[in-house]
């Protein structure tokens, strides 16, 4: 249970992200689910798990494009890792939430272009100001309304898990 | 040792994150081909299950409304059927009270070109059905775009096809819009002079050759070319027109040889295999 829980978890973003997420693209930007479910989980949970999950979460999109396998294992386990640690010392509320998202998608693309287009630092900087500032908006976004869903299904999510954890 | 542990103990997370990073990296410095391998292996065994269950639920919907058009168009087509055996019965009887020859459909044989003349000029081909396939001289051949030609010599598992563009094969064409008759041959590549039509004959650029089915040896009504020019001859008798085939002679792959002609009130298709079809409808809608 203890490992499928997480599992699902990544699952169900996948599947999210797969069927959602190019439906309701703007202009080409999409918002990332799967970097809401990791740095969701990475705040509940802390820095090991959500690393360990940002990993797992990472691993299994590479393994659908796996051009560079290893790639968004990487920036996951960062974001898992960030989540863990901001969870760790805030109990955020709505706007923090946003906000933590949106720098934990930025961030994730940031090292995601950065590492893709080494040594080609300049396209990483075009890809972050055209695709990276306004992908991370739409995923802080996208968070909060993920967020506010499972806290209606009853889900114990974040605000309330800053305070346990404290 | 100690110092590792205490390090690991202080420092777990951190510890974790370095061991990721790190396998992250591994993962990325495999070869291209190698992580091709592997992650098409890992997914095959994990992935396969998760991703059909997600097909599954995306295309729910979209079957939903595919199977709610189906049922619609099945509905339609029923009583679209309904009246057109109505209507095939009443024009049987018309056809027989007028003493109309009977209407035939075809037999196709899908033949594969398996050679071809070895001449620059090329008026013949050769395809992979014979006589233990049913056919014989004289047979047309036709390919999706009009007819090609005729068997010219037939073996156990091959046969000749003589080319509409080769020299000694003038074919019977029809008007499709005027209904004006001449002998079509061939004139050079993929071009053709219709002969014998007269200088009072309604013929113009783009009309559409039918066979026109004289002669009995290829059925009546198929495609052969397209008028290209009309200009009288200097007989002032009759028209010069010339035409270009619908089929590409040079670039032809596979034929059909029309062996036999079936009533197209007795054919299969009509008869059983499409009443089958709708007696299979009719039984899963009772389930």
């Amino acid at each position: 249970m203890r490992f499928l829980v997480p599992l699902l978890t990544v699952v169900v973003f996948l599947g999210l992200q797969s069927t959602v997420a190019s439906k309701i693209a703007i202009g080409g930007i999409a918002p990332d689910f799967i970097v809401v479910c990791v740095i969701l989980f990475g705040l509940q949970r802390g820095p090991i798990v959500g690393s360990l999950f940002g990993f797992l979460a990472g691993f299994l999109v590479d393994l659908g494009n796996p051009g560079y396998l290893g790639l968004n294992a990487l920036t996951k386990s960062l974001v898992g890792y960030a989540g863990g640690r901001l969870g760790s010392t805030a109990s955020p509320g709505t706007v923090v939430l946003v906000f933590v998202i949106f720098l934990a998608a930025l961030g994730h693309d940031i090292v995601y272009l950065l590492v893709y287009q080494w040594p080609r630092v300049d396209r990483a900087f075009v890809g972050i100001f055209t695709n990276a500032l306004p992908s991370a908006l739409y995923t802080a976004l996208a968070g909060i309304v993920v967020e506010r869903l499972l806290a209606l299904l009853g889900a114990k999510v974040v605000t309330k898990l800053g305070k346990e954890r404290q | 040792m100690r110092l590792l542990e205490s390090v690991f103990e202080k420092h777990r997370d951190r510890t974790v994150l370095v061991i990721l990073i790190t396998a992250s990296f591994a993962l990325l410095s495999l070869p291209e081909t190698r992580q091709l391998d592997f992650a098409r292996s890992l997914l095959s065994r994990i992935m396969r299950p998760a991703q059909r269950t997600v097909d599954l639920i995306s295309d729910y919907s979209t079957v939903r409304a595919e199977n709610e058009r189906l049922r619609r168009m099945i509905a339609t087509l029923m009583l679209e059927r309904g009246r057109l055996l109505q209507f095939r019965d009443e024009r049987e009887r018309l056809r027989r009270l007028a003493e109309f020859k009977e209407e035939q459909t075809l037999k196709l044989v899908p033949a594969e070109v398996i050679g071809r003349d070895f001449d620059r000029i090329q008026t013949s081909l050769v395809i992979d059905k014979g006589t233990v396939d049913g056919l014989a001289e004289r047979m047309p051949v036709f390919s999706f775009e009009g007819l090609v030609g005729t068997i010219s010599h037939v073996e156990e598992k091959s046969a000749w096809v003589q080319l509409l563009a080769s020299k000694n094969h003038p074919v019977s064409c029809i008007d499709k819009r005027t209904r004006v008759v001449g002998v079509l041959e061939w004139n050079n590549r993929n071009n053709f002079d219709l002969k014998h039509v007269g200088v009072v004959e309604d013929i113009a650029t783009g009309d559409t050759l039918l066979t026109s089915g004289f002669g009995g040896t290829i059925p009546k009504g198929f495609p052969v070319a397209i008028v290209q020019r009309v200009t009288s001859s200097p007989d002032a008798l009759s028209l010069r027109v010339t035409a270009r085939s619908t089929v590409d002679f040079m670039a032809l792959e596979e034929v059909f040889v029309m062996t036999a002609e079936i009533p197209w009130n007795r054919s299969l298709f009509y008869e059983e295999a499409d009443t089958s079809l709708m007696r299979d409808v009719i039984e899963r809608k009772r389930r």
